[in-house]
């Protein structure tokens, strides 16, 4: 009875320590940026390249003396990879850290979540989120900075059409919101632009074996897949187990097929497949200059999925530096952002917020993503 | 329907099924020592897989040398679990020894974050890459080490616990422990074996396992829920029963996979699961236990 | 204390209003209330996990999924087919309890582990529904633009508005899950979990309470999962009603204790709070709030709410909150109505049906074979009205598994059972209950953690009829039948000498005592026929005496009794007829000397006993 009590005690009182140590101190003097990432739960992994990327945008910012004088404050708040996590953490960074602008998540579903809430702060906020519908909810405040799921899919029927020269296509996808979203979107332009849909064949995240899969798409008499797998672990096993079984076809993989961890994982299986990348690896001098620039800081390569919060960084800081600290000008200081080279590519900001048109098909060398080809679709 | 796609399903679910099999095992032991359902099984899987890894890319250990490592390491831990998880609640009914282990489940979770970060790793392979093909048939070689290692686990275990001193005491125990006890077996140690040794074959289905799936924080969690229902499809406490029913399982979930659908593939299991508890709730191999009016 | 409790309570709803309609003025940021709001939504779905778990003792994990259900069924009505927020809100409720049956169906069979893996399956394949039947629920992309609900023209979009209908919702939900434990459905409810073969003989059908259980229990994460989906982001996706969220689910009802409606409502804020509050150990709060649940099941098993009914205060508080009800003053009443010697009388309604002289149960060719062993192998027997008749025979002879056919607890292979006229043969337990029939077991099974008023109560189950709702709600009928059956069970305490012990832990008895309350527990059903195993098993040379005292007293009241016994003199005392068995066949029967001098029962045990063992 005594033990329990002390433990409760005890509990209660790091509750209130901790209630009490949350309250931050303001520091007039530092402009503070809100950062959402998951830093725990099932999207950790993502989440601790994120923090690398936008920590190492922070240390050049700072280091060139700031923004107007002043140094920028980063202030990260872990969305526990969970939509009310994600919107908890949005609150918190606004209200409690006292967040100037932010750079939000890259899951579509978390920024559905957290949309209407930015709305009503109208804070400006960039994502990564690829889902086409986030920029098209009426949303003033959303800024993307990675090229939307259609471009990406736009991009892999043409090079499917116009230089693989294959017509029957077979999609394995992840039934979550970006597996499902990006297949339903390849469907669509299968259809539109001639090319025959022989199979459609799911599977739910974190599955570990494929095989039924993969030879229910051969016996289809799919030419090429195309490979919708958002976890690294998972378009890692079946790059495997595809090659496993004869390479009966072709694979182009979404970008999450030539993320870093999963080549890593996939080793010679990956060897020579080909993706779709949502940015143009080596083309630019910005992008070399980041690759450069990672490795000094990290010691390991770069990944081309959490460049967007680099590049998000710097993006706002550039919209404070011009117009100064209100937000709703921050927000038409973005829109007017046009030509700014980026580590993922050149960004132009249409009208209602996307700032990244093209994307590029890459094949992996020795581990690495080399660019083939690069596909611009302009501005939606 | 042609041949060649049904055998290499077959071929892949027998694979699948020795895997859900072989982490049964580790299941089967521990309730029938102590009437207690790990949630926590699939880490035993996971937790041996990173200390693995951890021991190539840090150490770049030899392979004999790291299994044994590895073992040695589960082992402790495994008498470490039981110390802090169920030791404490041996006496109480099964919803705190429920929901002590599935902390335990969480906190190794984060904890395997934490130490060693939160990307998937790749454990070096004993075995080569390419598939062999038999008959048509690819095979992963890493599968066939699985299930070579499931068959000589089974054989071992049928001689250790019927044919040794220790493994009848450890059965004594089981099935009572206050006789067991009055006979001047130590129960608590014999328990602390026991867990131990679910724990060393958490860490051979570990260190089987992780070349194929990669070793991440998740890669036990699901593992464990269809280990656990492979346990009930082949009954509950039947050792070469929890073998089976992974088997079976493991079949039925990728042809249903093909034929039905591939969306629905994790729900097969389940609805076997409830299948079965309703047809026949002792499993295949079980036996029927009523309550004494 | 001088003051009244009757005064005080009215005083403290209108504290409990105030304290509501002030509440969003003192936590200004929308931060907090987001959370606030959250937690409410979290607790009505612990409250009903309390439900199905804490009083019917049936682990669900799939409470996430039944949260999902709710918040998809008012999504799906409220943005595909424009339906108002209130109307989605009911059929959230009644579309999660409904499934809350489909659980329940084909779960009944199953306890422990095995409930809890088939309810883990129910829940992961809902989900998967939930993800892969796009055409209904938007697949992973889920729904957005869920609208707030509308009070005439006012919406409820901020957070602050909405708290007011969480807030009130959270008041009703657990003011009738707290009406409903100390009510006749509650105490169903907890006689099944604490005995659910018990439950059944006294009349309890297990199986229509289970699935209410289940029901109720989905029904409340459903009103729940509505209250998330109309809050905050306006918008739900499948990832969040996962296993791993049941299992957060339950960690909440059991941290706050299990079988308390305020402690699941603590369990749920302080879980839902954690994390937030956790958020300065960054990567590693989910580790030490892992860490958390596991100490708390070793230090804390009963949860916060055994922890604060332990301190002396709650129970001053418990005393004087109690004090001027109506039942602490009939306990009271009964209580000083002195020591004298126990009345000879005990309430019982006389049992209407053909008032024949003859036989009240009749039993013909009746067998039970388990495999191809015959424990019961065609036995003849009868019970005449009004006589206490012995069943005996060596251990292993069928005796037990006699009583267990006639109670229902067995299907007999052959043969025919007929009580007083009414066939029932392989009918379940609680049905030959409302027949007349009531039984105590060879091990004592009693309602442990209730009270010993509560077990006599729960014998009254089957002449009672307060269903789901007048328990809740309690109408003046539902009051006068509590006042009656309470009058009664205080009665029937009284008759067999437990006077004074009417609120104390059934469990806390001496095990005399617990035969005798376990006796009580039958004679509340009314039965004609009582059914006794082993009655004298552990008592002693006092216990036993009394014992026979009450057993004549009964049967001058007009109830049979047939027992089965191994006490020699008890059953030479104390029968007008004796049947004995051995290997399922009866072997001889008669009067008590007719059996004595009868030269094969003595082989059967090889030398009968003669005076007490």
């Amino acid at each position: 009875m005594n033990m329990e009590r002390n433990f409760l005690v005890a509990l209660l009182s790091i509750m209130v320590l901790a209630v009490v140590g949350s309250a931050s101190l303001a520091d007039a003097q530092d402009i503070r940026i809100g950062f959402t990432p998951p830093v725990t739960g099932a999207s950790a992994a993502e989440g601790s390249f994120q923090i690398k990327a936008i920590k190492l945008a922070l240390k050049e910012i700072n280091a060139a003396g700031g923004v107007n004088g002043k140094k920028i404050d980063l202030r990260m708040v872990d969305n526990q990879s969970t939509n009310p996590g994600a919107l908890a953490a949005l609150q918190k960074a606004v209200e409690q850290e006292k967040a100037l602008v932010l750079v939000g998540s890259v899951k579509s579903t978390q920024i559905l979540a957290m949309s209407d809430t930015i709305k009503n702060y109208g804070i400006p906020t960039i994502v990564g989120g690829t889902n086409v519908t986030l920029t098209r909810q009426g949303n003033p405040w959303l800024f993307r900075v990675r090229p939307d799921d259609s471009i990406a899919a736009l991009a892999m029927i043409k090079y499917i059409k116009e230089d693989a020269k294959l017509t029957k296509v077979g999609i394995l996808h992840d039934t979550d919101a970006f597996g499902a979203g990006g297949a339903d979107l390849v469907e669509k332009y299968t259809k539109e632009n001639g090319l025959t849909l022989v199979k459609r064949e799911k599977f739910t995240t974190k599955d570990k074996d494929y095989t039924a899969q993969l030879l229910s798409l051969k016996n289809a008499g799919a030419q090429v897949m195309v490979v919708y797998a958002p976890n690294p672990e998972d378009a890692a096993v079946i790059m495997r187990q595809y090659r496993q079984l004869g390479s009966p076809y072709k694979y182009l993989g979404s970008p999450s097929s030539q993320h870093k961890d999963a080549i890593n994982l996939a080793r010679e299986a990956s060897e020579g497949l080909l993706a779709v990348a949502d940015f143009v690896p080596g083309a630019t001098e910005a992008n070399r200059k980041y690759a450069e620039d990672y490795k000094k800081e990290y010691n390991e390569e770069y990944d081309g999925l959490s460049i967007w919060t680099y590049d998000g960084l710097k993006i706002l800081a550039n919209a404070i530096k011009k117009v100064g600290e209100d937000r709703a000008k921050i927000r038409d200081a973005i829109l007017a952002t046009q030509g700014y080279k980026g580590g993922l590519g050149t960004f132009s900001f249409s009208p209602n917020g996307d700032g990244l048109h093209e994307v590029s098909v890459v094949q992996i060398e020795k581990g690495n993503p080399k660019l083939l080809k690069i596909v611009n679709v302009g501005s939606k | 329907m042609d041949l060649s796609t049904n055998l290499q399903m077959l071929t892949t679910g027998l694979a699948m099924g020795s895997i859900y099999g072989l982490v049964a095992l580790g299941f089967v032991l521990i309730f029938n020592a102590v009437n207690v359902v790990n949630f926590a099984q699939g880490e035993f899987v996971m937790v041996p897989a990173f200390v693995a890894v951890w021991l190539m890319e840090v150490f770049h250990v030899p392979y004999p040398l790291l299994y044994l490592i590895t073992v040695v390491f589960m082992g402790a831990f495994g008498i470490a679990f039981q110390r802090i998880a169920y030791y404490p609640l041996r006496n109480r009914t099964f919803l705190p020894v429920v929901i002590s282990t599935i902390g335990v489940s969480i906190f190794l979770k984060n904890g395997a974050q934490i130490v060693f970060g939160a990307e998937p790793k790749l454990m070096q392979r004993p075995t080569p890459p390419d598939a062999l093909n038999v008959f048509g048939v690819f095979i992963d070689p890493q599968f066939i080490v699985i299930i070579l290692c499931t068959l000589a686990l089974l054989v071992f275990q049928h001689f250790f616990f019927e044919k040794t001193k220790l493994g009848k005491m450890m059965q004594a125990t089981a099935q009572d422990k206050e006789m067991a006890r009055l006979l001047g077996i130590r129960v608590a140690k014999m328990i602390a074996i026991t867990f131990a040794y679910s724990s060393i074959l958490g860490a051979a289905a570990g260190i089987l396992v992780g070349p194929i799936f990669y070793v991440a924080k998740e890669m036990g969690g699901m593992l464990g829920l269809k280990a656990f229902c492979s346990t009930i499809v082949g009954g509950f406490g039947n050792v070469p029963g929890a073998i089976l029913g992974g088997l079976f399982l493991g079949v039925v979930e990728v042809f249903a996979a093909y034929y039905i659908s591939s969306a629905y593939r994790d729900g097969f299991a389940f609805i076997i699961l409830i299948l079965v508890l309703l047809v026949r709730p002792q499993g295949f191999f079980g036996e029927k236990i009523a309550e004494k009016a | 204390m001088c003051m009244n409790p009757r005064r005080v309570k009215p005083l403290l709803f209108v504290v409990l209003a105030l304290g509501v309609l002030v509440f969003p003025k003192v936590v200004s940021s929308s931060y907090w209330m987001n959370l606030t709001n959250l937690a409410i939504s979290f607790s009505i779905a612990c409250l009903g996990l309390n439900i199905v778990l804490g009083y019917a003792g049936q682990l669900s994990l799939a409470q996430a999924a039944f949260w999902g259900v709710g918040a998809y069924t008012s999504a799906i009505l409220t943005t595909r087919l424009g339906m108002p927020v209130w109307t989605g809100m009911i059929a959230a409720f009644f579309v999660a309890a409904f499934f809350g049956v489909v659980l329940g169906i084909p779960t009944l069979k199953l306890s422990g582990h095995y409930l809890a893996m088939a309810t883990i399956g129910f829940g992961i394949i809902l989900q998967l529904i939930l993800i892969n039947a796009i055409w209904l629920t938007g697949g992973s992309d889920g729904i957005t633009k869920i609208p707030s609900p509308w009070i005439g023209s006012l919406e409820l979009k901020d957070p602050n508005a909405f708290f007011y209908v969480a807030a009130v919702s959270l008041l009703l939900f657990t003011w009738a899950a707290i009406r409903l434990k100390g009510s006749r459905v509650g105490r169903a409810f907890m006689a099944i979990r604490e005995n659910e073969m018990a439950a059944e003989t006294t009349g309890v059908d297990s199986t229509y309470y289970k699935i209410m259980a289940f029901a109720l229990s989905a029904g409340y994460a459903g009103f729940g999962g509505w209250l998330f989906a109309h809050s905050a982001s306006h918008y739900i996706s499948p990832d969040t009603f996962s296993f791993e969220q049941s299992v957060m689910l339950l960690a909440m009802a059991v941290l706050g204790g299990n079988g308390s409606a305020m402690g699941a409502i603590v369990g749920a804020v302080l879980l839902t709070l954690l994390p937030e509050v956790l958020r300065f150990l960054k990567d590693s709060y989910m580790m030490v709030y892992a860490a958390g649940i596991v100490l708390v099941m070793i230090f804390m098993p009963g949860g916060i709410a055994s922890l604060v009914k332990a301190l002396k205060v709650s129970h001053r508080l418990a005393e004087w909150w109690n004090a001027g009800s109506a039942v602490t003053q009939e306990i009271a009443g009964v209580a000083s109505a002195g020591n004298g010697s126990g009345p000879s009388k005990f309430p019982a309604t006389v049992a209407d049906g053909p008032r024949s002289n003859g036989a009240l149960l009749t039993v013909k060719g009746l067998a039970k074979h388990f495999g191809g062993l015959r424990a019961v192998d065609g036995v003849d027997m009868e019970v005449r009205r009004g006589e206490i008749q012995a069943l005996i025979g060596p251990n292993g002879s069928g005796k037990t598994t006699i009583l267990n056919m006639l109670s229902g607890l067995y299907v007999p292979t052959a043969g025919e059972i007929v009580l007083d006229g009414v066939m029932v043969t392989g009918q379940k337990p609680h049905v030959i209950t409302t027949h007349g029939l009531a039984r105590t077991f060879q091990n004592i099974r009693l309602f442990g953690e209730l009270s010993v008023l509560d077990n006599v109560f729960i014998g009254q189950h089957c002449h009672s009829r307060a269903g789901l709702v007048p328990s809740v709600f309690r109408p003046p009928s539902q009051q006068a039948e509590e006042t009656r059956m309470r009058k009664k069970a205080l009665e029937l305490l009284k008759f067999v000498g437990l006077r004074g012990k009417e609120l104390a832990q059934a469990k806390s008895l001496p095990y005399g005592q617990q035969r005798l309350l376990e006796l009580a527990r039958a004679l509340a059903s009314d039965p004609k026929l009582l059914l006794l195993d082993e009655p004298a098993a552990g008592l002693n040379a006092n216990e036993t005496e009394a014992l026979v005292e009450l057993l004549f007293q009964i049967r001058d009241q007009g109830v049979t009794i047939l027992l089965v016994e191994h006490d020699m003199s008890l059953v030479m005392n104390v029968s007008d007829h004796i049947t004995v068995l051995n290997f399922g066949r009866k072997i001889a029967e008669g009067s008590a000397e007719a059996i004595e001098g009868n030269q094969e029962v003595i082989n059967a045990y090889l030398g009968a006993e003669v005076g007490n063992a």
